[in-house]
Order: C-alpha cells, then sequence, then structure tokens
C-alpha cells in the first residue's frame, strides 16, 4: 500500500465484515484515541475509560453487521458513549481529579517545549485554560457533560444525541444550554485565562 | 401547571445555544435576532457562549495509553481482560512491597539464626560475663586500640559477611538483641559504613541499637567527636534506646578483649555452637523475632502501594 493512501473506513467496514480481523484493527488504530478520549472525559477515571474504550471495539465488532453505513466515526463514539455509561453504572466514581489529570497531562507534546520567555507564558496559560476547562467539564453532572461533549467536541446533531440517549430533543437542548451556562461561567471566573486562549486563537 | 408554563415569560438566553447551534426555527431565530439586536447583554451573553463551545471543541485529545487491536483470544472468549488486570504501575508496587516483605522475613532469619548462635553468650556464658566485660577496663583499650585488633575482629568478619546485616555494627555484634532484630533489618539495609567505623569508635555499637534510624547514627561515630570518650556506654551512647543490645556487644568486646580473637570473629550466620541448646530464652527470642517480622511484612504487603 502507498503510503498516503489509507484504505477508507467504508472499505475497511467491509473487509472487517467478512472476518477480517487487521482490517477491523487498522479502524481501531485510527479511532482509539477519540474513541479513549470521549470514554475519560465522560468517565473521569482512567482504568474505567480503558475498560470501556476496549469494550466498545468489541461491541463494535460484535455489532458490525448491523452497521448500515454512514459515518464509521459517529457510530463507534455512539458505542462508547453507551459503553461508558454502562461502566459508570458499574463501577463508583473517585479519584476522577486527580485521573484527568494524569489523563490529560500527556497530552501535551514534546515538541510544545518553549524556548522562550514569551513562549513559555503562552504555554502555559494554554495549558493552565485546558486543565481548567477540563475539570470544568468534569463538574458537570453525567447527562449534561455527555450532551456538550458530543455536539460540541465530537460534532454530534442535537437529534442523534436524542436518539442516542434516549431522551427528547428538548431534554437534549436544555441539557447542553445548562452545560455550557455553567462552562461559560468558570471561564468568566478567569478572564486572563479566557483572554491568553483567545489570543492563541486568533 | 401546562398553562402557566406556557405563559410564563421565557428567558430568551434560554434559546442562546440553539440559536448558535442552528436549532431555532426560522422564526424563532428571526425573533431571537431581533431580542439581539435590542439587547446588548443578550448578544454578548450569545458572544460569550459561543466563546464556550469554541473553547470546548479545541479541547486536544490525548493519546490512547495503550493499543485497544482486538486478539482472536479475545474475539473468542468475548471478554476483555480488564484494564485492572493488565500490568500496571500499581501492580509492580505491589510485587516489590510483597518482595520487600520476603525479604524482611528472610533478613531477620538469618538475624535470628545469627542470634541463635550467638545466644551463647546471652544464656550459656550469662551475663556475667556481660557484666564484668562491661565493667572490664580491658574492654575499653580493647576498643581503643583501632582496626586490625583483636577487638575489631567482630565487627571485621561481619563486614565480610554477603548478608546486608553485615553493614550494620549491630548485627555483627554476636548478641545482638532478638528484640531489635526487625530493626536492624531495616538499619543493616540503609546503611553504608562499615562496621570497622563502629571499631574505631570508644562507644561504637550503642547506637546501631536505635531502631530504623539507627542507621544515620553510624556516621556521626566515625567521625568520633559526637562519641564521649568516657567509656561508659549507657552515657556516651547518643542514642537512648542503647541498652537493648549493651550488654551482649560488651560481651563481644569481652571476648575479645580476653585474648579470643577468633570466637568473636565469627560471622554472622556462621554456625557457631550453642552449648546450652535451645532454652526458653532462645525460644521467646526467636518466637519475638517472628512475630515482630512478620508485623512488617504484613504491613507492607496490606498497606496501600506507594504512589497508588
Amino acid at each position: 500500500m502507498e503510503p498516503g493512501l489509507e484504505p477508507s473506513d467504508e472499505r475497511l467496514v467491509l473487509f472487517a465484515k467478512d472476518g477480517n480481523l487487521d482490517a477491523f484493527n487498522s479502524l481501531v488504530d485510527r479511532y482509539q484515541a477519540a474513541v479513549y478520549n470521549l470514554c475519560a472525559r465522560l468517565l473521569g477515571n482512567r482504568e474505567a475509560a480503558e475498560d470501556a474504550a476496549q469494550e466498545a471495539f468489541l461491541s463494535a465488532y460484535h455489532a458490525l453487521s448491523r452497521f448500515e453505513g454512514g459515518s464509521f466515526r459517529s457510530w463507534l463514539l455512539r458505542i462508547a458513549a453507551n459503553e461508558s455509561k454502562d461502566e459508570l453504572r458499574r463501577r463508583k466514581r473517585k479519584d476522577a481529579v486527580s485521573s484527568l489529570e494524569e489523563i490529560f497531562d500527556r497530552s501535551e507534546s514534546p515538541v510544545e517545549v518553549p524556548d522562550h520567555r514569551e513562549g513559555a507564558d503562552i504555554l502555559f496559560e494554554r495549558k493552565e485554560f485546558r486543565e481548567m476547562l477540563e475539570s470544568a467539564v468534569q463538574q458537570l453532572p453525567f447527562e449534561q457533560r455527555q450532551a456538550v461533549l458530543l455536539v460540541d467536541l465530537y460534532e454530534f446533531q442535537y437529534e442523534e444525541v436524542a436518539q442516542m440517549t434516549g431522551a427528547s430533543l428538548g431534554t437534549i437542548k436544555s441539557r447542553i444550554h445548562r452545560g455550557r451556562e455553567r462552562l461559560r461561567k468558570v471561564l468568566l471566573a478567569r478572564p486572563e485565562l479566557l483572554a491568553g486562549w483567545r489570543r492563541l486563537e486568533e | 401547571m401546562a398553562l402557566l408554563t406556557r405563559f410564563r415569560k421565557r428567558d430568551p438566553r434560554e434559546d442562546a445555544s440553539a440559536y448558535i447551534d442552528g436549532q431555532l426555527g426560522a422564526a424563532e431565530c428571526a425573533r431571537f435576532e431581533a431580542g439581539m439586536a435590542k439587547d446588548a447583554a443578550l448578544a454578548r451573553y450569545v458572544q460569550e457562549l459561543r466563546g464556550t463551545r469554541q473553547a470546548i471543541a479545541a479541547l486536544p485529545d490525548a493519546p490512547a495509553p495503550r493499543s485497544f487491536r482486538l486478539t482472536q483470544a479475545m474475539l473468542q472468549g468475548q471478554r476483555v481482560p480488564s484494564a485492572a488486570a493488565a500490568p500496571r504501575p500499581l501492580f509492580a508496587l505491589r510485587v516489590a512491597q510483597v518482595a520487600a516483605a520476603v525479604g524482611i522475613v528472610g533478613l531477620a532469619i538469618a538475624v535470628v539464626a545469627d542470634m541463635t548462635g550467638g545466644s551463647s553468650t546471652t544464656t550459656s556464658n550469662t551475663l556475667t560475663a556481660a557484666q564484668d566485660s562491661a565493667s572490664s577496663p580491658v574492654r575499653e583499650s580493647a576498643k581503643a586500640t583501632g582496626p586490625g585488633t583483636g577487638a575489631n575482629a567482630p565487627a571485621a568478619a561481619g563486614a565480610t559477611t554477603a548478608s546486608g546485616a553485615a553493614t550494620s555494627p549491630a548485627v555483627a555484634a554476636p548478641g545482638y538483641s532478638a528484640t531489635n532484630g526487625a530493626q536492624a533489618a531495616g538499619a543493616a539495609t540503609a546503611s553504608p559504613t562499615p562496621t570497622p567505623t563502629a571499631a574505631t569508635s570508644p562507644t561504637p555499637r550503642a547506637p546501631a541499637t536505635g531502631p530504623g534510624p539507627a542507621a544515620t547514627p553510624v556516621p556521626p561515630n566515625t567521625g568520633g567527636p559526637t562519641a564521649a570518650p568516657t567509656g561508659n556506654t549507657s552515657s556516651a551512647a547518643p542514642q537512648p534506646p542503647a541498652t537493648g543490645a549493651e550488654s551482649p556487644q560488651t560481651t563481644a568486646d569481652a571476648a575479645g578483649s580476653i585474648g579470643e580473637p577468633a570466637a568473636p570473629a565469627r560471622a554472622p550466620g556462621s554456625a557457631v555452637q550453642d552449648d546450652s541448646g535451645p532454652g526458653a530464652a532462645r525460644v521467646a527470642e526467636i518466637v519475638f523475632a517472628g512475630v515482630a517480622a512478620a508485623a512488617v511484612a504484613a504491613w507492607l504487603v496490606l498497606r496501600k502501594p506507594w504512589g497508588a
């Protein structure tokens, strides 16, 4: 296979449906970070997130015959969200904050090591901002957290989230708004970080 | 109730998220935008909410901590090994704890074996020998002779043993008290100071009888200034709990001082004959040492792993 010519999801799914485990594992490689991060953010616990992610891939493999096309990523993330909810039922939530620090500290890329003062300030602000936001997301009730993350971070439509969670569209709207409103207050409490983040976005 | 809700004045801010996400119908959208045109606070609120959404959307993904690839075993078993069952740092810490516990028990056994051999000085030779030697001026002179003398032989012999306990003067001392067996294990492993330093001190072995931290008092002895040159072991000892091993050690010193370097020069763990056989005192010592070692081992195994 030529580099840069990765097979499409659809093609890999077709092979996987025929029992080709390697093809499915190529999909695993492609989406394991997204699946794991969704689980981690929903569960707030690394170990639980690993279990949920692994279960999600296993469930997806067994449910492949029911996949009728569309976005494989969305379908997979939907399974991961459901597995996370199941995992949450099975586990007590504890040490969430420390686990989150452990989880997201590693997202700092080595290439981001600052080499001058201004860069260090920006990186520090960015890291602090991100940690603050991740922590604030964790403080949301599960239903709000799930709705906000699925819509804002994973770009699901309201209708999809409603279908996924079994809640009405109005409920989903309300959850998203309440969740964002809480996060807005958290961000406004640290205007200097928000300003720094906006500088980076510009 | 439904009627009341219907006629309740709706806060336009509640539609802000739906507006941002394009979830409002055409009529609702027009109404909302008209409201923003009239209400600057509402317009600012929408901007803040939009910024919040963008911030969430910009959250980066951490790399997956491990591969989640499926294996045939997973598919056949239809059960995924739990992350908790996978090798983790926590598991390694637990293994280290168990290893440490086993090591301590082994060390305690070695100490007890050594002590059992040396207990002839405490049991068969009785305390009189110790008392004699403690009061003997010869002992003081023998100790002060420095390395290479007969008085140094026990310590030197102890230092040559393979056991980590050999680094502890207390363990090198033949009659080391059983009550300090477990403590000596900790002290011995922590002490980088060879035993000859103890022998060069006028009151060499008293500090070694201290628990755990007994390793730290050893270096001061090498310098000498902290050790009183009085020859009174109880007053010269910088550590209060010096009494436990004082008598047995002085017994050993006495043995050296009376011209029998070979006897005290036995290495810890060497088969030294016991004249009296297993007496009640020795049994008590062994039992006590065993209980102490078991307690330490149990604590190490059962406590929460470090860093967990």
